[in-house]
């Protein structure tokens, strides 16, 4: 039987395969089921933030506000819980709002006042900062019991959190590949003129993504406040690089395009599994950090490597042409035999 | 020679720019991934999510000259003997006052300032995080005439400055809860901190105690290249030395002083050592994070040595007497520590001489082995996670604070 790829799949799937073969050799600890375990719901929060930076970037854009939204959303549902006289579901409906109306904020921003989506977002995110201190007074609260036990408790011996992020990816997923909507989107996100030539509505599908976006990075934050209990009140920080890290190691074209849903939640996997191996190893934070870039540039270059193929042979072809110049070098025949 | 250059020319051209742009974006992602996977962004780990761990960050060597007294709280001296007839203002420079531990901080100071009538004004600044804003509210104590200012370093060395021109001035100068390399006696007056020593000696004798002097041991300390875990894990194995079952197979490992870091860190020791007996861990705010990674990875919980935090007593609380309970001892998170910080700034402007000692060495606050009423392990769901439950506030003020 022959395993079919979709060409987008390929180069993170093989660097993931590539580091479970590595953990086995190196760490195989970390790929026992307790491990396994402790490391998923990692992932799977990762997973849902980068799925919402993936369909921004698909765009072209970048959303820097995931920092912002992800601390705001676990503040609202951790403060709110306490305070708000609905307790946690009224919490979570503000929570919904709240990342509504950001979204809605930078969507407007960027499609409408043609602001570059770096800044708006960036802006958006201090903004948010701003609040998010407001509304918890710089002093972190407990999550609602009921929102932690949902976080940390496995359904069928699978983690809640993973529960949540497979049912976003196979929403958006789905969206994105079935559905007329996920089609506009991605025409969009390949080129505005031809999608505005096709009629779709452009202006309606450049502010969306960043709607998406944030209800996606909401979602995680909520979560999160669950996992963590007592979320600080720059929970949302950790989340910024990492997400935009996953989306580039998926292979996602940061100037926009085509996207693969799949792709971001194995890159986030990767890059999960990545942190624990080297944590397992037991590397001065140092160690790790230099690990972890290197991979990264590494997986990123393997993508490249129809590239760095091209450059070799040009680089050859460059060098040859320099040795023709010069007859009196030595040339081993062979070489030049072979070459010809 | 110059024809061929020429001629090789447009292909390169186009090829630099390639290289350049892939090798950006390879040295921006190797970058971004070192920074960003694990340490997020280092002022907000610093200051908001650490709690008071923030401020340990600089328990740097004693002072040039003689060295400072070392004491216990019982030591400490009532702030009426220090107190003078001239009026006086006193300032107080936090480098980030957003969350419990300077909140209770800021309370304990007032309240303690209100003891002596001396103190018509107490003018209370936050830098927020900012080193600028730190220097500028140092500077602007002074022209607002404080005769005494108790400064919170988190902005470290570059603080000094600032708090030699106010030496210069007349204005009495303390710090805590760490020294920052400054001159005693120029740069301020005294420096008010925990022996870091100290504490890691008092964590691993509780250890060797309920392990029975036989026993594995991890360390969690806290940001890469601080200074004050080292310290501490020294006091460890200070005494892990003595005792020779005691083995620290691993520490400091950096956490970061956060909770998800802290699971993650302790998931890859658990993967790495099939066998630890004991926890210790200089930030009890993240020490949940390694309670979770023990029950992630169904593994029966192990004694664990740290400093005070309400969630983590109420953790404790919830398993108390049910399985999977787990030992715990803790030495207080000291946010009284500005109190003699207070003594002596204001001894120093009155002119008098604080006889306090200035390094505090932390006995036991909890210990939830011992039968002594004093030490059993508190917990009070009504205050926020991070409430430090070893304050000298009472009950009433504590509430009173968190709008209870």
């Amino acid at each position: 039987m022959r395993l079919r790829l979709a060409p987008e799949l390929r180069g993170v799937a093989f660097a993931l395969v590539l580091l479970v073969a590595v953990s086995a050799v190196a760490a195989s600890g970390t790929l026992r089921g307790s491990a396994l375990l402790s490391m998923l719901p990692f992932a799977a929060m990762l997973t849902i933030a980068a799925i919402g930076q993936t369909l921004v970037v698909q765009h072209g854009g970048l959303d820097l506000s995931v920092a912002g939204v992800i601390s705001l959303a676990a503040a609202i549902v951790t403060k709110g819980s306490q305070s708000l006289a609905g307790g946690l579901a009224v919490a979570l409906l503000l929570v919904l709002v709240a990342a509504l109306a950001i979204g809605l904020c930078n969507g407007l921003l960027v499609a409408r006042l043609g602001i570059t989506p770096l800044i708006a977002t960036l802006g958006t995110n201090a903004v948010l900062t701003g609040v998010v201190l407001t509304v918890t007074d710089g002093v972190p609260s407990a999550a609602p019991q009921a929102l932690a036990e949902i976080a940390l408790e496995r359904t069928v011996g699978v983690p809640n959190t993973v529960i949540a992020a497979l049912i976003v990816i196979a929403v958006v997923a789905a969206l994105l590949r079935w559905s007329v909507l996920g089609r506009r989107h991605v025409a969009v996100g390949v080129s505005v003129p031809a999608a505005r030539h096709a009629g779709v509505r452009v202006s309606t599908y450049r502010v969306a993504p960043y709607v998406a976006a944030a209800l996606c990075f909401a979602l995680a934050g909520v979560l999160i406040a669950g996992f963590q209990q007592s979320p600080g009140v720059a929970v949302g920080n950790d989340y910024l690089i990492p997400t935009v890290a996953v989306v580039v190691l998926a292979g996602t074209p940061l100037t926009g395009g085509r996207a693969s849903v799949l792709a971001t939640v194995l890159a986030a996997l990767f890059l999960t599994q990545l942190d624990q191996l080297v944590l397992a190893l037991g590397a001065p934070t140092a160690t790790q950090y230099l690990i972890q870039g290197a991979v990264i540039a590494v997986g990123v270059a393997a993508r490249e490597m129809s590239f760095l193929q091209n450059l070799g042979r040009r680089w050859w072809a460059a060098l040859r042409r320099a040795g023709r110049q010069r007859p009196s070098t030595p040339q081993s025949p062979t070489t030049t035999s072979s070459r010809q | 020679m110059s024809h061929e250059m020429r001629r090789t020319r447009p292909g390169r051209r186009r090829m630099p720019l390639r290289v350049i742009a892939a090798l950006l974006t390879l040295v921006a992602l190797a970058f971004a991934a070192g920074c960003g996977s694990s340490d997020g962004d280092d002022a907000a780990t610093g200051g908001a999510a650490t709690g008071s761990g923030d401020a340990r960050t600089q328990a740097a060597a004693t002072p040039d000259g003689d060295a400072p007294a070392v004491g216990s709280p019982d030591d400490f001296v009532s702030i009426a003997d220090v107190c003078g007839d001239e009026p006086i203002t006193v300032g107080v420079a936090d480098g980030y006052g957003a969350n419990s531990w300077r909140k209770i901080s800021r309370a304990e100071i007032e309240e303690e300032a209100g003891r002596c009538d001396a103190i018509e004004e107490v003018i209370y600044t936050d830098a927020q995080g900012s080193t600028q804003k730190a220097i500028s509210d140092i500077n602007g104590l002074v022209s607002q005439g404080a005769d005494a200012i108790v400064v919170l370093p988190d902005a470290g060395p570059a603080l000094i400055p600032a708090m030699r021109a106010a030496m210069r001035a007349g204005v009495k100068v303390s710090l805590l809860p760490a020294d920052i390399g400054g001159k005693l006696g120029q740069d301020y007056v005294t420096a008010v901190y925990d022996s870091p020593e100290s504490n890691g000696r008092t964590w691993a004798e509780w250890m060797v105690k309920v392990l029975r002097g036989r026993g594995d041991v991890v360390f969690l300390g806290g940001t890469p290249g601080n200074p004050a875990s080292p310290l501490e894990a020294a006091g460890v194995r200070e005494v892990f030395d003595r005792n020779p079952g005691m083995r620290l197979i691993a520490g400091p490992v950096d956490t970061n002083w956060d909770v998800a870091q802290t699971q993650r860190v302790m998931a890859g020791l658990l993967t790495k050592h099939p066998r630890i007996d004991g926890v210790i861990s200089d930030y009890g705010g993240s020490t949940i994070g390694a309670l979770r990674a023990f029950e992630a990875a169904g593994r029966p919980l192990v004694p664990i040595a740290t400093n005070d935090f309400n969630e983590l007593g109420c953790e404790w609380t919830a398993r108390d007497g049910r399985d999977g309970r787990f030992e715990l001892a803790t030495v207080s998170s000291r946010p009284w520590l500005v109190r003699p910080a207070l003594r002596h700034a204001v001894a120093a402007a009155a002119g008098k001489e604080d006889p306090e000692p200035s390094v505090i060495e932390l006995p036991l606050f909890e210990d939830s082995t011992s039968s002594d009423a004093r030490l059993a392990v508190q917990c009070d769901r009504a205050l926020p996670p991070d409430a430090i439950l070893s304050s000298q506030l009472d009950e009433a003020a504590m509430s009173k604070l968190f709008g209870g």
